[in-house]
């Protein structure tokens, strides 16, 4: 039994190595195949959590009339808490809205910051929620609310079409992500059976000699079942690789924004932190994943040459 | 050991063998000897079930060949040594490993399989080449290599096909005195062979074809 499996990992390091050319070729496909696939979920998974980023950023302010009474602002809050939708409701007084504003003004207009009333400022409520859905949602049921009132709303400050841009291009680049992925990996996957029926169909001569002799289906086919394995352990290795640097590159001029002046639009978003946790497990999902395709590629391949 | 009862082989409609009979014993020495095309390699692939008789019975040391299933069938090759007419060698392998091959089948050890392959290559007289690839090897070397890797098994049969075909006379005879000598030790042999010298200088069991039909079994030469 150890002898049998010795000689199988034998000759399979045998058909890697005096088949350089389309071992070469196979490596080169999966490593391609593993890049493209995991730049993709990658990309969806860092738009999300960038446009998730806006999403818990986005607010409602709704400011009161200065001269609202406190009972009235408070149903408000109860109306917005009874929606069930809100994730922070942050109450800014008259003076906090005054320290605010003397802060700002203080150092650009002191004289300004002076001649300011404490009572022209109005309180108001910063409402956010976890999603842009909820938001328009209380946005609604504020914009009632205002109808209704008789003055004590002031305004409400909702940027409805950005709001709602943001809202399409997550489900739009979040589907078209998806549907490139599962596009790629059906593509990818039939040209690395291709590539590695190609490495056996080059073996076919062989395969059928070693079987006159005596050879059983297991010794003939486990080489380039471990082969196919093995192709994919290299490929998720190698692209696990240039993707880590990609992203180092990408990270440090992120922080610097000297590499890409385009990444400073985006100063003071949280570039997308992939815990060292995290990438193992992607890494170790992956090395599966090329596992089962390049065994389960070989091992379709090869049982053409079986049947008989 | 080796019976074909009322063997037919057809293909494609077309009779290639027909109505063969013939019992080889223990020990036995026979040439299978015909025209080319006669059906001579037809008769060696029905024995190691490379293709599937038509109608008819093969029996070998206890098997029957036609109800062999698919497990068993590389224990059954295993236990006949063959020499194929055109070689069957691995062209990614060197001398050493083709021979080799068939010794790591059965689970010898990796000495073993050392010492069996270098005695075996000695006796072809083919040691100072055993690194060397098929394509590196002449016509001649490479059928060697052929005999070499179906005898270091130690087959209960040696099969021939044609192993002294691409040899000059002199080297062709060395190897019929080594195939005489393996049968000295015990081992049934069958030759299938053009050759009618060699046929004729070692006078024993001669079954000859004609189209597809046994024309003659018997011992002594071989008349064309
Ligand atoms: N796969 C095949 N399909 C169709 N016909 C075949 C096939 N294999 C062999 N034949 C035919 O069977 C006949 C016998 O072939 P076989 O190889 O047994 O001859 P042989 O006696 O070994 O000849 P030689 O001395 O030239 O080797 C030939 O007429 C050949 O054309
Ligand atoms: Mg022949």
């Amino acid at each position: 039994m150890m002898l049998k499996a010795e000689r199988i990992l034998k000759y399979t390091y045998q058909h890697i190595v005096r088949n350089g050319w389309l071992s070469f070729a196979s490596i080169a496909i999966m490593t391609l195949t593993f890049f493209v696939i995991s730049i993709f979920s990658f990309t969806v998974y860092s738009v999300n959590v960038i446009l998730h980023y806006y999403e818990s950023k986005s607010q409602i302010i709704v400011f009161f009339n200065p001269n609202a009474p406190i009972s009235y602002i408070q149903s408000v809050k109860k109306d917005i808490i009874d929606t069930g939708k809100a994730s922070n409701i942050k109450y800014v007084s008259k003076q906090q809205a005054f320290t605010n504003f003397e802060k700002v003004l203080k150092t650009q207009n002191p004289q300004l910051a002076n001649a300011v009333d404490l009572n022209a400022l109005p309180p108001s409520y910063e409402i956010s929620t976890t999603s842009l859905s909820n938001l328009e949602d209380i946005a609604n049921i504020l914009y009632k609310v205002k109808a209704q009132s008789k003055g004590e709303i002031n305004n409400i400050l909702y940027f409805k079409s950005v709001v709602q841009f943001l809202k399409k291009a997550v489900s739009i680049i979040t589907s078209i992500g998806i549907g490139l992925i599962i596009f790629l990996s059906i593509i990818s996957f039939v040209i690395i059976i291709i590539t590695i029926a190609i490495t056996i169909n080059s073996h076919s001569e062989d395969i059928e000699i070693m079987k006159l002799v005596g050879a059983t289906d297991t010794y003939v086919s486990g080489p380039f079942i471990i082969e196919g394995a093995f192709y994919g352990i290299i490929g998720v290795f190698i692209s696990s690789i240039i993707l880590y640097l990609i992203y180092l590159v990408i990270s440090t001029s992120y922080r610097k924004s000297v590499l890409l002046p385009i990444l400073s639009f985006f100063q003071g978003i949280p570039i997308p932190q992939y815990s060292i946790l995290l990438l193992l497990e992607i890494i170790g999902i992956e090395i599966f994943i090329g596992i089962v395709i390049g065994a389960i590629s070989s091992f379709i391949a090869i049982s053409r040459y079986l049947k008989k | 050991m080796l019976t074909f009862k009322n063997v037919s082989k057809n293909y494609k409609n077309r009779a290639v063998l027909d109505n063969i009979n013939f019992n080889i014993d223990e020990g036995e020495f026979v040439f299978l000897v015909g025209h080319s095309g006669a059906g001579k390699s037809t008769i060696i692939r029905l024995i190691i079930k490379e293709e599937n008789l038509t109608s008819g019975s093969i029996h070998f040391a206890g098997y029957d060949i036609e109800k062999l299933n698919k497990k068993a069938l590389p224990f059954l090759r295993r236990e006949i040594g063959v020499v194929f007419q055109d070689f069957k060698l691995l062209d990614r392998k060197t001398a050493f490993e083709n021979v080799a091959f068939a010794l790591e089948l059965s689970d010898h050890t990796n000495r073993e399989i050392k010492k069996g392959v270098d005695y075996i290559l000695d006796m072809v007289g083919l040691s100072s080449k055993s690194k060397f690839f098929p394509n590196q090897l002449s016509g001649g070397e490479r059928q060697r290599v052929a005999i070499a890797r179906a005898l270091v098994n130690n087959p209960h049969i040696l099969i021939a096909d044609e192993p002294t075909g691409n040899l000059d006379p002199s080297v062709s005879w060395d190897i019929i005195q080594l195939l005489n000598k393996i049968n000295s030790w015990g081992t049934t042999i069958l030759m299938a062979t053009h050759a009618s010298d060699v046929v004729n200088s070692m006078q024993k069991r001669v079954i000859a074809l004609d189209e597809g039909k046994i024309i003659r079994d018997s011992e002594g030469g071989y008349n064309e």
